[in-house]
């Protein structure tokens, strides 16, 4: 993050390595549309590169990001919707639901982002696809037994890495 | 069952009568039990699986390589004469270069000084009206690049009511939208924000056309 305030554009892709999958989902769940939300991520990191002199390298920058992400999400939002609407008469935009529970999925990415990817994929398996053990087994060609094992450890990573998600969302 | 057992479970949606006796009795796994649901939930979610296409790292980095001279700050004689010249140059060549090159020239174009918390920047907004709204093009100078944890944002109002048509983080050439026009919303201005969940104008005006 040093790199980055001190100006050495090299320390972008490290940052993005870091967030950019997160600032995508953020992006994506807000706007629910995948070229607007690659449009949003390119948006934030340039807006944090632009102000990344005034923040603190010391700082955790995470919230810092997400926050930029969230405002680009609103922005993008409301020029969408200023596009599609054939209204006459002006609204003061209210944001919808799906930039409800934009940090919780900022902090589960984050946290996945963290997790063996043959740990990742017993969760999207489980949970996304909504399969059971034996179908994720047979989906993937492992034994049940591997599942299961897998399964507990990424759980108890995940359920570890989460913790004060609440807390910190308040 | 210790307690990353029964947390483990939990999480999974596994949670059975064992994890139940568990959580009866520790207060410590209780207090977790909010964090887990609300991630339970959020792995359901499509956004959390949905992958960034490979190619956005390198448009991003290309991007921020194209705009290595962010703006800095400066200090003293320079700072307080030759950049606010340079501006006021700046918008007038602006303001010019649109009549000359931009297809369509604007149908406004209006100077936005600015206030006491800014007193070195300038601006001049030009602005294109639309089927679907007005699309704005923003030239600032001489304004310090938003703090961490603030961005700037530009208003047009109408009386009490404001309608904001975007956010930026540091001066330059900024395109803009807003969804209505600025003969109905004649006031614009340019506020400092903190990045909070409150969507209505600080009282930090930086950059103002006046009532």
């Amino acid at each position: 993050m040093r790199r980055f305030s001190d100006g050495d554009p090299g320390a972008a892709r490290d940052l993005y390595d870091r967030y950019g999958r997160a600032v995508f989902t953020v992006a994506y769940r807000a706007l629910g549309d995948r070229s607007l939300a690659e449009e949003a991520v390119q948006q934030t990191f340039l807006q944090a590169w632009r102000a990344a002199s005034k923040f603190d390298p010391e700082r955790d920058p995470a919230p810092w990001l997400y926050a930029i992400a969230r405002r680009v999400a609103i922005d993008l939002y409301r020029r969408e919707r200023r596009h599609d609407s054939d209204r006459e008469e002006p609204e003061v935009a209210v944001l919808p639901h799906s930039f409800e529970g934009a940090w919780e999925a900022w902090e589960v990415r984050l946290a996945l982002d963290r997790v063996p990817d043959d740990e990742r994929e017993i969760l999207r398996a489980t949970h996304f696809l909504g399969l059971t053990h034996e179908e994720t087994a047979e989906r993937l060609g492992i034994p049940l037994g591997t599942v299961k094992s897998r399964s507990f450890r990424a759980h108890r990573r995940l359920a570890e890495l989460l913790s004060h998600l609440r807390e910190a969302t308040a | 069952m210790n307690c990353d057992e029964v947390r483990a479970q939990y999480l999974a949606g596994e949670d059975d009568d064992a994890t139940g006796v568990h959580l009866a009795e520790c207060a410590a796994c209780r207090a977790r039990r909010e964090d887990l649901q609300a991630g339970r939930r959020a792995l359901m979610d499509q956004a959390i699986w949905e992958e960034p296409p490979p190619e956005l790292e390198d448009q991003v980095v290309a991007l921020i390589t194209a705009n290595q001279n962010r703006p800095s700050l400066g200090t003293g004689w320079l700072e307080r004469w030759v950049r606010p010249l340079a501006a006021a140059a700046v918008v007038v060549a602006v303001v010019g270069l649109y009549g000359v090159f931009r297809t369509p020239s604007p149908d406004w174009a209006v100077a936005m000084p600015g206030t006491d918390l800014a007193p070195l920047a300038t601006s001049t907004i030009a602005g294109w009206n639309t089927e679907s709204g007005t699309r704005m093009v923003l030239a600032v100078e001489g304004l310090d690049p938003a703090p961490a944890g603030y961005v700037y944002e530009l208003w047009l109002s109408q009386g009490p009511l404001h309608i904001s048509a975007g956010t930026f983080t540091a001066d330059g050439e900024i395109d803009l939208w807003t969804g209505v026009t600025r003969a109905d919303f004649p006031r614009l201005w340019v506020t400092l924000e903190p990045l909070d969940h409150d969507e209505s104008p600080s009282g930090h005006t930086v950059l103002d056309t006046g009532a």
